[in-house]
């Protein structure tokens, strides 16, 4: 680390009143060895709204509400310390015990993690009719994506590798996303109210990155983007991503699922949610849309990587929707053996 | 050790989460800590201590380091103990020369302009004009030192002169919304070098008009043997990053233009304070400093609403120096 760096590290340092004994760039991190310990020291552009956010989950962290690893507030009482451009901030250091490139144990501490946060942020239900419609529009978007992508391969006398392949799943997502739509079109009950649905502080960029573990420990960072939400977006952002980034040897959607539930038990409305929005999958989409943008498409790359998309979310939906029945199912069970107990009781 | 101050270290101890607290110095209280040396201030009135946080909140950015208040473990920014309060603060022990400095002085000075505003300072505003003129015919009735009455009646017109184009120049800015505040007390005691960065001792002074506080600063910087050029680049830096507008710089002049230093004079040599021969040779000090401190504006090319200002030959700017200079 030249002077000039470890000039701006001091003065930045001196907010916290430590004096460095070595300095190390580290990914996107400085690691900051004092007498008083290891830090990690960031330096990032943040707005105002992504201060404030961090203010939020530090105040959260510091009642113990949520289990995060947090800026640390400087000598001043100040969290993040702004320069005209940049911001920076410290943070206790975590040594590392789980390698970054071992996703699936990662992932595995992501869903319980982010169930974790969830739950401890818990608020009361909120109409969702606006989310409802937004999903609508989504929906809208991922289907002329398919319907533009199907129209083009139709056209074309020899379709190419890849449309043909797509051509072969098409009528299953096309039937999905129908089932979608008819679901998110439904945004009143039974009764006509609107349906509602429990809010929560959501993290806002859930990756394996942005969680640090040590040994049995492991704790979200980068709030940065954080803010209150119907947390069950989140979630099934979540499953999504995790079907997109793991290979279907590696991913036990089931661990997942129990993973999720046990923390932050989802009810009727949710598992609807996520069985629903799951029938979309936006990686499918932007396969289609990169192929079709690409000059000089690499077809085996493409069908590859179209299969094994496909396989994995065949796989993770099927796992995710049978662990949703065989809980509906014990429920059921359950239900009818209280009521036979009530039966008893009263015919005795 | 005295009980009040075991008192304070303790406090000190348990509020800020020092393991070792020692003191260094009594007066100001400074304490050698794990952490290093810190400096603590008492404040009994609260309302400054508020004020004085709001200040600080104002003026901090990345440019400067400000002397801000630790927060205790509990999140506040001060510590109740008795009838009054402390607040803990940095102790940078070396000073950030003007000489060679002018550069950064002049930076620091022009951010704080910018951020450290708030309302005029509303002070006793007796027309300087009236002030010479009534104080010079009480004088014309008691005795007064021949030597100093003969300075004092020799420079009366042109005090009158510049008493009139003092409270002219502040008039002009009477009505500002907002004006430059600078602690009382600054000083070049104020400013720190801390890591090549400035280091602004804010204190705990009331605050007061930054201009005239600057101006004064200036003045006594210039009177100290082998400082006029370091002056006269700091001016000159101040210019060309645009601290000196018309009001900052009117402001200025007004008060090197105002005959402090010819009503010191007769105050002293009425009230028989300072020994004759002292006196008169600060003021004659003090005069001619003046009058190069403004000839210095002028010639930077400064606009002010001063006679003939801006222009360093002006017909009007040149008369009232001569007529200032003549009598030394």
């Amino acid at each position: 680390m030249d002077q000039k760096d470890s000039s701006w590290i001091n003065r930045i340092l001196f907010y916290y009143d430590l004096v460095p004994i070595s300095l190390a760039a580290e990914g996107g991190l400085t690691r900051v060895d004092t007498y008083f310990g290891r830090f990690a020291l960031k330096r990032k552009v943040l707005n105002d709204r992504q201060v404030r956010a961090l203010q939020t989950v530090y105040a959260l962290a510091r009642r113990l509400v949520i289990d995060a690893v947090c800026p640390l507030p400087t000598k001043y009482g100040d969290l993040i310390i702004r320069d005209q451009a940049t911001s920076y901030y410290l943070m206790p250091w975590f040594q590392e015990t789980v390698d970054a490139s071992n996703l699936p144990e990662r992932y595995r501490h992501l869903f319980h993690k982010a169930a974790q946060l969830h739950r401890q942020t818990m608020e009361k239900k909120q109409e969702c009719a606006t989310l409802y419609q937004g999903m609508v529009r989504v929906l809208g978007q991922r289907q002329m994506i398919w319907e533009h992508f199907l129209y083009t391969a139709e056209h074309h006398v020899y379709p190419s590798p890849f449309e043909q392949t797509v051509l072969q799943s098409a009528f299953i997502y096309l039937e999905n996303m129908q089932r979608a739509r008819d679901f998110f079109s439904r945004d009143k009950d039974e009764e006509g109210k609107s349906k509602k649905m429990r809010r929560a502080l959501c993290h806002g960029r859930l990756t394996p990155l942005h969680l640090l573990i040590e040994n049995e420990r492991s704790c979200l960072t980068n709030f940065e983007n954080s803010e209150d939400g119907f947390f069950i977006v989140e979630t099934a952002a979540l499953f999504e991503q995790a079907a997109v980034m793991l290979e279907r040897k590696q991913s036990d959607w089931r661990t997942f699922y129990q993973s999720y539930q046990s923390a932050c038990p989802l009810d009727e409305e949710e598992q609807g949610f996520l069985q629903h929005f799951l029938l979309f999958p936006s990686a499918h989409a932007d396969l289609l849309i990169r192929y079709s943008q690409s000059e000089t498409a690499d077809e085996q790359w493409f069908v590859s990587r179209w299969t094994r998309l496909c396989e994995t979310h065949q796989f993770m939906y099927t796992a995710i929707t049978k662990m949703m029945k065989e809980e509906q199912k014990r429920k059921d069970e359950l239900r009818k053996q209280k009521e036979a107990e009530e039966k008893q009781e009263a015919d005795g | 050790m005295n009980p009040d101050l075991a008192a304070v270290l303790s406090a000190l101890q348990a509020n800020y989460g020092f393991r070792q607290v020692n003191v260094a110095r009594e007066q100001p209280l400074l304490i050698d800590t794990e952490r290093g040396i810190k400096k603590i201030r008492r404040w009994t009135d609260e309302a400054l201590l508020h004020l004085h946080l709001k200040w600080r909140n104002h003026v901090k950015n990345e440019r400067f380091f400000v002397d801000r208040m630790y927060v205790t473990r509990a999140g506040l920014p001060s510590v109740r103990l008795g009838n009054y309060s402390m607040t803990c603060h940095d102790a940078p022990r070396e000073l950030l020369a003007l000489n060679n400095n002018e550069q950064q002085w002049a930076a620091f000075l022009t951010d704080l302009s910018r951020t450290s505003r708030n309302s005029p300072i509303n002070e006793s505003m007796t027309e300087m004009q009236i002030q010479v003129h009534s104080l010079f015919e009480q004088a014309k009735q008691m005795r007064v030192d021949p030597e100093i009455w003969a300075i004092v009646s020799a420079c009366y017109s042109s005090a009158c002169t510049r008493a009139a184009e003092a409270d002219r120049l502040r008039e002009l800015h009477q009505y500002r919304r907002s004006a430059f505040l600078l602690p009382a007390d600054f000083s070049r005691e104020s400013c720190k070098a801390l890591f090549d960065t400035l280091f602004f001792e804010l204190g705990q002074s009331e605050p007061s008009d930054g201009c005239g506080v600057l101006a004064r600063f200036v003045l006594t910087e210039a009177l100290q043997a082998q400082r006029g050029q370091s002056i006269g680049k700091l001016l000159q830096e101040l210019a060309l990053k645009g601290f000196l507008d018309r009001e900052n710089a009117d402001l200025m002049l007004a008060e090197w233009v105002a005959p402090d230093e010819w009503i010191g004079l007769l105050q002293a040599s009425l009230q028989g304070d300072v020994p004759a021969d002292r006196s008169s040779e600060v003021f004659k000090c003090v005069w001619d400093q003046k009058i190069e401190l403004i000839r210095l504006l002028k010639n930077i090319g400064v606009q002010s609403g001063m006679a003939g200002g801006g222009a360093p030959n002006g017909s009007e700017g040149q008369q009232l120096d001569q007529s200032n200079t003549l009598l030394l």
